[in-house]
């Protein structure tokens, strides 16, 4: 906000006088002060020679010309003073002693110089006015000691901003330039006075006037306080000749004593500002000034030129009436703007120039959210990336465009966004959003752009053509479970043929949740909020019936049925089992008292928060050094609970990590104060009624009072068992996914391929399409692959793929930052890279990855840059070397 | 009232009681300070903090002008200015409690952001660091409350 009236060159508000404007070059300003100097000169002479005219020359037109300089342009003055001239010619012929202003002078100066000022206007009226060589002696000695002053004490301090007899009429009257006139004469600064005036004249008075010290402030005050009614007793007691002098003096005191009790009576009972009365009483000594001082140089103009002037004095009364009024509201206006400017705490500052240069280098795209902050990342920054680095409230799921948690409508700048690939695309289709929607894990941005956390939800997406034609034999399709196997099954059914009747069974009482995101129900505040993966009304569109909080209780083979616990029964063509698995709980003596917990499902998830809720020790084991297991022992730990980690094998995410990449997880988790012990597993759990303490296979005793078991899942499979279909662990299927009968498909964690179970959630999506397209008539195929693992929002990024454990033959590209808190391995065979482990980097290391999805073989160029130790082909931000496609 | 910034008189002299955070640090150091912080654009008119949200981090301004405010309506006023090289929101990063007031900026500019959950990494990786901006900030802390001691004296 800019306050009106108000004008500040530099936009400061408060500018000091090196920001402040000269008007004109400063070498002028010099040689006016010397001719001022001169004229004063040429004037003394006069007061002796020709006393009448240059006594009206003098009190009557030059000196009652000063209060409206010193109000509308004071640094005109303060650099053309000719006592100011005389006090600074020391300093500029560099003979100045330039010593320090003795104490007493810089605490009491302004009394003097109050003093001094009260003097003069009372002599003018017992004899000055009358006598030229008195005023001419007057001016003598005020010149001689202003030049003393300036031979002895260093800038100003020896009288112009300590003695000088108009320094407070200056002050008071030039608190709030109209024009503002930088000092021409303290070139450098000497730094010779407290608050001083020629340095930041508009914040000079205001700094006085809230000084901390009450005498150094109450001098000022006095002043102001007694300036309208030494004004008004000048003009109103009558000059010495009418009256005895001691009357004269003693009526004139008489109004200045009036006046001061009027100030501090209102100061007193008014509860004004520091600085509100003071330029009030300030205007009216103006105005004051210019009604009777008028009078007076109409008078001395008749007497210097001849004729009328009297013309004059109503313009001129009613003139400086409204200046005196425009100045007040400025001057007050400038009080506020002071008030914020240094009411509040002082903000700290921070040498800018360290950070400038330490953060030159990053000049990456700048990501600008809508109704929200901006924020620049490292070119190829994922937007989910980019929007949890500024702190937004953003879902996030499996990372890899598969999921659905995180879309957002790109505003500006979608060409510059990485290319929508399938399964993004796939996911979007799902979600039902076409156009500009993109899903924020998997775009990356190389240039800046503009978006929106809101997807918008008006781009529809436009279904694509079936590839081929839909078996008309298949009329309906039942699919237990209602977790993203069983959805994406649907989803894609139901794209592949339109017109089958499918029926969604699932026990949860939630329609599709983000399961991999039920950590935050764990220790965020937002409960259900924001986990739920499809539009509500994404069922009806699609045309499926979904049953929720609902169980299969019996598949009947030869019937085709299914039985509902409801006791509906409902018939299929095909059926596809999709209901995941449960969590495995290993044998653990007396599991399932209270505070043992599993996670697997978002009840799980809010039961063990309501639980933590209410302890007061405080202490969780988590049984389980998985995904699932860490994300679990963080969520608690941001909980504040004191998390002890126990995992069954000798390292933690052993299926994800080598051994020296898990050495560094473990240090991580360590040094935030999770202890992680290997080689044990949880034996026994004790306590009454509720947990106490759990013993584990080497004869510890851990007390706690949360024990959460994250062992793995087990596959529900039981269904299947009961249906008499080909079950190891899970239920065993082919590479087009179906069980042992040929109209029985199962996909996702319940599904068995070559003897792997892998609890994933792109895995499942894979799945659930290739089940799907054969359902509908066309052929897919799944090829079995070891599957991303990612790790996230635990504080350190995990991105492992592929082959991770090295072979005879490999190459292999491994690297451990000194620091020790970040690790990276690639594993090539063939110039093609088949594995990868990075642990502490973000975003960009998937690049690794993506050139192993695509097989990528590396040039020999790049090969070598890679194990010279140089990894920038890999950073994905710097160009590519050539690479040829396999 | 402390009007000492107004009379600077020597630029490249510093006031006894100002507080430079991280004053004397090295260049590497102010490059992990930048790695974990988050280099955040903003325009004129933008409420960069705003009150009553926990958002725990801490803002240093690289560029640009902003002013506090605080309340609504017609009792909203300007707290104070924040100026280039102004550290902010300490108060939150320190306690995790919400924002107190808001801050709005006036020009074009960028901060640098540290949220707590960087901070904490740092602390393990450049535990001197980290040390050192949590020794700062208390040091802020205090002198904020010392001048509010100071103040509240002066007004009984």
């Amino acid at each position: 906000m800019r306050l009106p009236f108000v004008s500040a060159p530099s936009g400061a508000a408060f500018p000091n006088y090196l920001e402040m404007p000269a008007r004109i070059p400063l070498a002028a300003w010099r040689v006016i002060r010397y001719v001022a100097l001169v004229a004063l000169m040429g004037i003394i002479v006069a007061l002796f020679v020709r006393p009448t005219t240059a006594l009206a020359v003098f009190w009557g037109l030059a000196v009652p010309v000063l209060p409206l300089v010193f109000l509308i342009a004071p640094g005109s003055w303060r650099n053309v003073c000719p006592l100011a001239a005389a006090n600074q010619s020391s300093r500029q012929f560099g003979v100045s002693k330039e010593a320090m202003a003795p104490a007493w002078l810089r605490d009491h100066g302004f009394a003097f110089s109050t003093f001094l000022f009260i003097s003069l206007v009372l002599s003018r009226k017992v004899l000055l006015n009358r006598s030229g060589p008195a005023t001419a002696v007057v001016l003598i000695v005020l010149l001689a000691s202003a030049a003393a002053g300036g031979y002895f004490l260093k800038g100003k301090s020896g009288w112009c901003s300590s003695i000088c007899p108009l320094l407070p009429v200056q002050r008071a009257y030039g608190q709030s330039p109209f024009i503002g006139v930088a000092n021409a004469h303290c070139r450098p600064c000497l730094g010779c006075t407290k608050n001083c005036y020629d340095f930041n004249p508009r914040v000079s008075y205001l700094a006085d006037m809230n000084d901390g010290d009450p005498t150094f402030r109450g001098y000022r005050r006095l002043f102001i306080g007694a300036f309208p009614g030494l004004v008004l007793g000048y003009f109103m007691v009558p000059d010495a000749g009418q009256l005895p002098a001691l009357q004269v003096l003693g009526r004139t005191l008489l109004w200045v004593a009036g006046s001061l009790a009027l100030f501090f009576l209102l100061d007193t009972y008014g509860r004004f500002q520091n600085n509100t009365l003071p330029p009030l009483f300030g205007a009216v000594a103006f105005s004051a000034f210019y009604w009777n001082g008028s009078v007076r140089v109409a008078r001395a103009l008749t007497k210097v030129f001849g004729g009328t002037w009297t013309w004059l004095i109503d313009p001129v009364r009613a003139a400086t009436i409204v200046l005196a009024a425009v100045w007040l509201i400025r001057t007050l206006l400038v009080q506020r703007r002071f008030i914020d400017e240094v009411g509040g705490p002082a903000p700290v500052r921070v040498d800018i120039s360290n950070v400038r240069r330490a953060g030159a280098s990053g000049s990456g795209p700048t990501i600008t959210f809508a109704d929200g902050p901006a924020i620049e990342v490292p070119s190829g920054t994922s937007l989910l990336e980019a929007a949890e680095r500024a702190s937004l409230s953003i879902a996030s799921g499996c990372r890899m465009g598969v999921c659905g948690a995180d879309p957002v409508a790109v505003l500006e700048g979608a060409e510059f966004l990485s290319p929508i690939r399938r399964e993004e695309a796939d996911t979007l289709e799902r979600l039902g959003l076409g156009g500009h929607n993109r899903m924020a894990c998997v775009a990356r941005a190389t240039e800046g752009c503009a978006v929106s956390l809101q997807p918008d939800r008006n781009a529809k997406s436009v279904p694509a053509a079936p590839a081929f034609t839909p078996d008309p034999t298949v009329e309906r399709v039942v699919i237990v479970g209602n977790g993203i196997a069983g959805v994406t099954v649907a989803d894609f059914l139901r794209r592949a043929h339109p017109d089958c009747a499918i029926d969604i069974v699932g026990d949860e009482p939630h329609l599709l949740y983000n399961r991999m995101a039920i950590g935050r129900l764990i220790h965020g505040r937002q409960g259900m909020q924001g986990l739920y993966l499809l539009p509500e009304d994404w069922y009806d569109n699609h045309r499926v019936t979904s049953w929720l909080n609902t169980r299969v209780s019996f598949i009947d083979r030869p019937a085709q049925t299914v039985r509902l616990g409801t006791g509906e029964v409902l018939p299929y063509d095909r059926l596809v089992i999709a209901c995941g698995g449960r969590s495995t709980v290993p044998a653990i003596e007396g599991f399932g008292l209270l505070g043992t917990f599993v996670l697997r499902e978002a009840a799980d998830a809010m039961k063990l928060r309501q639980h933590v809720q209410q302890l007061d020790r405080r202490i969780a084991v988590v049984a389980g050094g998985g995904l699932l297991g860490l994300e679990a022992a963080h969520a608690l730990h941001q909980l504040g609970l004191t998390v002890i980690v126990a995992e069954r094998s000798d390292r933690l995410l052993r299926r994800a990590l080598d051994p020296a990449g898990s050495a560094v997880l473990r240090a991580y988790f360590e040094h935030h104060g999770i202890r992680i012990v290997t080689n044990i597993e949880v034996q026994s759990v004790h306590g009454e009624q509720k947990l106490d303490s759990v013993v584990t296979t080497d004869g510890e005793t851990l007390p706690c009072d949360v024990l959460l078991v994250a062992a793995g899942v087990t596959p529900n499979n039981a269904l299947a068992v009961g249906a008499q279909l080909e079950v190891r662990r899970g239920i065993v299927v082919d590479n087009t996914l179906q069980t042992s009968d040929p109209r029985v498909y199962a996909v996702g964690d319940v599904a068995e391929y070559e003897g792997q179970i892998w609890g994933l959630w792109p895995v499942a999506v894979q799945q659930a399409r290739v089940a799907a397209t054969n359902i509908a008539g066309g052929h897919a195929e799944y090829e079995g692959d070891i599957p991303v693992t990612l790790l996230k929002g635990v504080g350190l990024d995990m991105l492992s793929f592929g082959r991770i454990e090295d072979q005879e033959g490999d190459l292999v590209i491994s690297e451990t930052a000194e620091t020790g808190h970040r690790y990276r391995k690639i594993i090539i065979v063939d110039g093609r890279i088949v594995g990868g482990v990075f642990l502490g980097y973000s975003d960009p290391s998937q690049q690794a990855q993506e050139w192993r999805d695509q097989g990528v073989i590396l040039s020999d160029e790049t090969l070598a840059t890679l194990t010279s130790g140089d990894w920038s082909p890999l950073d994905g931000t710097k160009p590519v070397p050539r690479l040829v496609p396999a | 009232m402390d009007t000492s910034i107004f009379f600077r008189y020597d630029p490249s002299a510093r006031a006894e009681d100002e507080v430079v955070f991280l004053d004397g640090c090295s260049e590497s150091d102010w490059q992990h300070l930048t790695e974990f912080g988050e280099r955040m654009p903003f325009t004129n008119g933008e409420v960069v903090i705003r009150q009553g949200d926990r958002d725990r981090s801490l803002l240093i301004v690289l560029d640009g002008e902003l002013q506090t405010m605080v309340g609504n309506g017609r009792k909203r006023r300007r707290l104070s200015a924040v100026p280039t090289g102004s550290v902010i929101g300490e108060l939150s990063f320190l306690d995790g409690g919400a924002r107190s007031a808001d801050v709005v900026a006036e020009t074009d500019g960028e901060v640098l952001r540290l949220d707590f959950d960087a901070y904490e990494t740092l602390v393990h990786r450049h535990p001197e660091l980290a040390h050192r901006i949590l020794l700062d900030l208390s040091r802020i802390a205090v002198m904020r409350l010392r001048r509010l001691t100071t103040t509240v004296a002066e007004r009984t």
